[in-house]
C-alpha cells in the first residue's frame, strides 16, 4: 500500500553518502547521517499512522438536489475519531463527465485534524435527471514526499436526482392558448366523481345523491351531479440516448423536453388524464408503472423524467425493446404516446417502432427537437468554423431526412422550434378529445 | 466516455526548471547578503521587547502624547533633532562605557536646545553616562531590603522581602512598590523607599546579599540640575516594565503619565529617545552554542520562551544562518573526500553498498498527482469540434455533395418535393423572393452537384473549398426563410 518515491531513492542516496564520509573520513558527519535516517524512518511512520487514522475516518455524505433550477450540493464530512491527524492527503473527486463544477475543487489537497472534522463541499449545477458524484480517492504522502499511498477510494460516490423545473411560462402559455382557441371543451355533466353543479330532483335520481341541506331549507328536492371525466391516457416516452445531451447544459434536446413533458403533465393532470412516461436509452429502458390519474400520474412522470441518465456504453437504442415494455402499459387503444427523440440514426426502427403502435390504435407523435438548434457556438478559428458550420449542416441534413421518412409513412412529426413544442401537443391533445 | 478520470492535458511549463533553480538560487544569495530581519531577539527592559520584562508598553503609551525615537545606534541618534529632547534609559544590561557615554551627552546637547534625562535603573551601569553629564547623581547599586521583625515568637528569623513601598514626587506623590531597587545618592531626593511599620526596617545588602546597613527610609531618586540640563535618576527600572502596565494595578501607569509630563513639560513638540543600544539580543547561534546561558535568560522570564522560540526558528531558518555553514561543510568534505582519487571511489563503493543495503530492491515510482475529473461536452457535435480541432478535416467536394442533400432534405421538409424536382425552383424562387436569382443558384447547385459525384467533368477547374463557402451560405439563408415562414428552427 506505501509506495516510495523517487524523491526517496534520492534521500537515500545522500544518506548513503552521509554514512559513508562518516565511517571513511569524519565521525563528524555521524550525528547527521543518524538524523537523516531517523527522519526517513520517522516519515515512514508517520504515513503508517496516517494510514491508520484514514481507516478510522467515518465519512458521511450529504447531497441536497431537488429540481434543476438549484444547485446540487455535495458535502462529505471526513471525521476523524483518532489521535493522529491525517495530513496532507491528496484527493480528486469523479463525477460524470456532463455535470459542471460550479463550487469547490474537484481535485486538491486537504487535511482532518485529530478528534476533528474537515468537509469538502461540492456545488454542481443541476441537470434533469439521475447523476452519479463519486468516488472520492486520496492518496497520502510525507511531510517531505518520500513515501505515498496507493489511491484509497474515501467514498465510494452516490446518485442523485434531479427533477425537472415546471416552467410558469410555459403552463401559463399552455392555460392562456386553450382558453383563447376554444380547445378546452365546457364542462358537462355525466359520469365522474368530482362535483359538477346541483339540480332539481328527476324521476330515476339516485336518493344518494338527494342533497338533504337544500330540501332542509327549501323543501325541495335537489340531487348533486358529478363532471363528466376524461379518460384520455397519455404516455410520453423520453429517449435521453447520448446525441440528446448536446449543447449547453441545462438546455440540450432531453432537458428541454423534461421541462416540456413536466409542464404538459402537470397541466393534464389538472385536465384528469391518465398518464406515465417512459426514459430509454441505449443502456436502460425506465418503466414507472401503468397511467395514472391526477397527481399519481404527475408523479410517475416525475419519476421518469428524474430517472434520466446518460448511457456511458457504446450502444445503439433498441426501439424493439421499448416497445416490448410499452406495450404491457397501454390502456387498449386511443392513447396518446409522445415520442421526444432525434430522428437521425435508428429511423428505421422508430417509424417501425411507431407504426406498429399506431397500427393498435393509438395516436403516436414523434416529437423531434433538431438538434441543431440546441448546438451552442464555440470559440473555433475562422478558418475551422467555415468547416464546423458545413458538417453541422450535413447533421441537420440526417435529422431532416429522418423527419420526412417518418412523416412519408404516415406518422406524425411534431418538428417546430423549441418554444412551440409544448403548444403543438396540446393542440393533438385537445383537438383530438 | 465512461466516468474514469482522466488526465488532464499536458500543459507545456513557460518557465524552465534551470530558469527557476537560477531564480531560487539568486534569490538565496540576496537572502545571505541582507541577513535576517532581526540579528537576535531583544530580552530585558528593551523598548524593542514586547513580553513581560520589555518596555514597549511604555514607548506605546508616551508615542500617544509625545514622539518618540528608538535609538539602536549611535548614527541614530546623531539624527536626532528637537526643541525638547528626554533621553530615557531604562535597567540598562550593557554598561555605558566612558567615551559613549560622552559622545551620547555631548550629541544631545548639540541637538536637542533643551534636554532633559531620564534614568530608571538599579544598576551602577548608566552611572558613567551621569558622570559624563557632570551630575551628582550615582546609582549605588545595592539592594533594598525590606526586613520584617518576626511575630509572636514563633520563630526567630527575619523576613527579607526586596519589596520595599517607595514615595517618589513629581509633581505629586506617588506610593509605588519597588522591585529590588538601588539607593541613590547625590542630587536632590524626591523620592524614598521607606518602612510601613515600626515592625519593618528597610536595610542595604551588597550584591553577595550581605546585609551592611540598615534605616527607616532610603533616598531611591533624585533630581539634578547641570548647565540647563535636568536629571532625573530612579534606582529602580522595574515600575516601567511592561508587566506593571500589564497588572490590574493604576498607580503605575498614573506615575508615569506624570513622570513624562513633568520632563516633557506638557509640549506635543517634545522628542522622547528611548536607548535600545544597551539591552543583549539572544541571538541562535547565542542558544546553541551556550544553551545553559540562554535556558537562565530565558528562566527569568518563562513567558518570553512563548516569544522567543518562533522568532528564534525564524532566524534559524532564514538561509544567512544555516547555508554559509552548510557550504562550508560540503567544501571541506569534498576537499577530503577528493584528496586522492582511491578514497574518492572506495566512498563511491561504499555508499553504493550502504544504498543497496538500505533500500533493500524497494521499487520507487514516479510521484505524479491524482488525475482529474474532466468535465466534457457529449453529442455528435462535440465529436464533430473534436475532429475539426485536430486540424485534419478540409472542406472538399464531399462536403459539396452532402450540402446539396442537406438543401434537398430541407426543401422536402418545406414543401415536399426535392432538389431535384420539377417545383424545385418554384420552391426555390419563393424562399428567396428573387425568380432569376432562383434561376441561377439552382443550375449552378446542379452543376457542381454532378462534377461533385463524378457524372461530369465540367466544369474543369473548381475550388471546392469557396464552393462549399458559398453552398453553406446559400443553405442558411433557405434555413432562415423556412423558419421565418413555418415556425421551424431547422438549422
Amino acid at each position: 500500500m506505501i509506495v516510495p518515491t523517487n524523491r526517496f531513492s534520492a534521500y537515500m542516496a545522500v544518506t548513503a553518502l552521509v554514512i559513508a564520509i562518516a565511517l571513511l573520513i569524519t565521525l563528524e558527519t555521524l550525528p547527521f547521517a543518524a538524523f537523516l535516517l531517523a527522519l526517513g524512518i520517522a516519515m515512514s511512520l508517520h504515513i503508517r499512522l496516517s494510514i491508520r487514522a484514514v481507516e478510522n475516518l467515518k465519512v458521511e455524505a450529504v447531497i441536497d438536489s431537488f429540481t434543476d433550477k438549484e444547485p446540487v450540493v455535495v458535502r462529505i464530512r471526513l471525521v476523524n475519531k483518532s489521535l493522529y491527524p491525517v495530513l496532507i492527503a491528496e484527493y480528486s473527486l469523479s463525477y460524470e463527465p456532463i455535470l459542471r463544477l460550479e463550487k469547490g475543487c474537484k481535485a486538491g489537497v486537504l487535511a482532518v485534524p485529530s478528534k476533528g472534522i474537515a468537509e469538502l463541499v461540492f456545488v454542481f449545477g443541476a441537470r434533469v435527471g439521475t447523476h452519479k458524484v463519486g468516488p472520492l480517492t486520496i492518496v497520502l504522502r510525507d511531510l517531505l514526499g518520500l513515501f505515498k499511498t496507493q489511491p484509497l477510494v474515501l467514498w465510494k460516490g452516490s446518485s442523485f436526482r434531479v427533477a425537472p423545473s415546471i416552467e410558469a411560462t410555459i403552463l401559463k402559455r399552455l392555460y392562456l392558448y386553450t382558453r383563447s382557441s376554444g380547445l378546452v371543451k365546457a364542462k358537462a355533466p355525466g359520469e365522474g366523481v368530482e362535483f359538477y353543479d346541483v339540480r332539481d330532483y328527476r324521476p330515476g335520481d339516485e336518493l344518494r345523491r338527494v342533497v338533504w341541506r337544500v330540501y332542509a331549507s327549501r323543501q325541495r328536492l335537489a340531487v348533486w351531479e358529478a363532471e363528466r371525466e376524461s379518460y384520455q391516457a397519455i404516455v410520453y416516452i423520453v429517449n435521453s440516448s447520448r446525441d440528446m445531451w448536446t449543447g449547453a447544459p441545462r438546455s440540450t434536446p432531453v432537458e428541454h423536453s423534461a421541462r416540456i413533458i413536466a409542464s404538459i403533465a402537470r397541466y393534464a393532470a389538472t385536465r384528469g388524464y391518465l398518464q406515465t412516461a417512459l426514459a430509454v436509452n441505449e443502456c436502460d429502458i425506465g418503466v414507472f408503472g401503468d397511467p395514472a390519474f391526477g397527481k399519481q400520474g404527475f408523479a410517475r412522470v416525475l419519476e421518469a423524467l428524474r430517472s434520466i441518465s446518460l448511457c456511458t456504453e457504446e450502444k445503439q437504442l433498441d426501439w424493439g425493446e421499448v416497445l416490448f415494455k410499452t406495450l404491457p402499459l397501454l390502456p387498449r387503444e386511443h392513447t396518446f404516446i409522445f415520442i421526444f427523440t432525434k430522428t437521425a440514426l435508428g429511423t428505421e426502427q422508430l417509424l417501425d417502432f411507431a407504426t406498429k403502435l399506431s397500427a393498435l390504435g393509438h395516436r403516436v407523435y414523434v416529437v423531434a427537437p433538431l438538434v441543431t438548434t440546441y448546438d451552442v457556438s464555440q470559440s473555433l478559428p475562422q478558418k475551422l468554423i467555415e468547416i464546423y458550420r458545413a458538417r453541422q449542416l450535413e447533421i441537420a441534413s440526417e435529422e431532416l431526412k429522418g423527419v420526412n421518412i417518418l412523416r412519408s409513412r404516415g406518422v406524425r412529426v411534431i418538428a417546430v422550434s423549441p418554444q412551440l413544442v409544448a403548444q403543438r401537443i396540446v393542440q393533438a391533445i385537445e383537438l383530438t378529445t | 466516455m465512461s466516468m474514469q478520470l482522466k488526465k488532464a492535458p499536458k500543459q507545456r511549463a513557460l518557465v524552465s526548471a534551470a530558469l527557476i533553480a537560477t531564480i531560487i538560487a539568486i534569490g538565496l544569495l540576496a537572502l545571505i547578503e541582507k541577513g535576517p530581519v532581526a540579528p537576535g531577539v531583544p530580552v530585558g527592559a528593551s523598548p524593542l521587547n514586547p513580553m513581560a520584562l520589555g518596555t514597549s508598553q511604555l514607548v506605546d503609551l508616551v508615542a500617544k502624547n509625545y514622539s518618540i525615537t528608538i535609538i539602536h545606534s549611535l548614527t541614530e541618534l546623531s539624527r536626532v533633532r528637537g526643541e525638547l529632547c528626554t533621553y530615557v534609559t531604562i535597567s540598562p544590561e550593557v554598561p555605558y562605557r566612558s567615551e559613549e557615554a560622552n559622545s551620547i551627552a555631548s550629541m544631545l546637547k548639540e541637538r536637542c536646545a533643551r534636554l532633559k534625562i531620564l534614568v530608571a535603573d538599579e544598576s551602577t551601569y548608566s552611572n558613567t553616562l551621569l558622570q559624563a553629564l557632570n551630575s551628582s547623581i550615582r546609582i549605588n547599586g545595592d539592594r533594598i531590603l525590606l526586613v520584617t521583625a518576626p511575630r509572636g515568637g514563633e520563630t526567630t528569623r527575619l523576613e527579607l522581602s526586596p519589596y520595599p513601598p517607595a514615595n517618589i514626587t513629581i509633581r505629586t506623590s506617588h506610593i509605588l512598590i519597588l522591585d529590588k531597587a538601588s539607593t541613590v545618592s547625590g542630587g536632590g531626593a524626591i523620592g524614598y523607599a521607606y518602612a510601613r511599620s515600626e515592625s519593618e526596617v528597610l536595610c542595604l545588602a551588597d550584591p553577595n546579599g550581605n546585609v551592611y546597613k540598615c534605616e527607616a527610609a532610603f533616598a531611591i531618586a533624585s533630581r539634578d540640575l547641570v548647565k540647563g540640563v535636568e536629571i532625573l535618576a530612579i534606582g529602580d527600572g522595574s515600575i516601567l516594565l511592561n508587566q506593571v502596565f500589564s497588572s490590574n494595578r493604576s498607580e503605575y501607569m498614573f506615575f508615569t503619565q506624570e513622570l513624562f509630563s513633568y520632563l516633557c513639560e506638557n509640549n506635543p513638540h517634545c522628542t522622547v529617545i528611548f536607548d535600545a543600544m544597551h539591552y543583549i539580543s539572544l541571538s541562535p547561534r547565542d542558544l546553541l552554542n551556550n544553551p545553559s546561558y540562554s535556558l537562565r535568560e530565558l528562566a527569568k522570564d518563562p513567558t518570553t520562551l512563548l516569544y522567543l522560540m518562533p522568532s528564534v526558528l525564524a532566524i534559524i531558518l532564514h538561509p544567512s544562518v544555516w547555508l554559509p555553514p552548510l557550504i562550508q561543510l560540503l567544501s571541506t568534505l569534498l576537499e577530503k573526500a577528493l584528496a586522492s582519487i582511491a578514497g574518492a571511489a572506495v566512498i563511491l563503493l561504499l555508499t553504493l553498498l550502504i544504498y543497496r543495503m538500505v533500500m533493500g530492491g524497494a521499487r520507487t515510482s514516479h510521484d505524479s498527482r491524482l488525475p482529474e475529473q474532466v468535465e466534457e461536452e457529449v453529442g455528435v457535435f462535440a465529436e464533430l469540434r473534436k475532429s475539426i480541432a485536430t486540424g485534419k478535416v478540409k472542406l472538399t467536394k464531399r462536403d459539396f455533395a452532402s450540402l446539396c442533400q442537406t438543401l434537398d432534405a430541407m426543401l422536402k421538409f418545406y414543401r415536399g418535393s426535392g432538389l431535384w424536382s420539377e417545383q424545385a425552383l418554384d420552391v426555390l424562387a419563393e424562399l428567396l423572393g428573387d425568380r432569376k436569382r432562383a434561376y441561377r443558384e439552382l443550375q449552378w447547385v446542379l452543376k457542381l452537384y454532378r462534377k461533385a459525384v463524378g457524372k461530369s467533368w465540367l466544369p474543369i477547374l473548381v475550388l471546392w473549398r469557396r464552393a462549399v463557402k458559398r453552398l453553406v451560405r446559400l443553405v442558411e439563408e433557405i434555413g432562415k426563410s423556412i423558419s421565418e415562414r413555418i415556425g421551424v428552427n431547422i438549422i
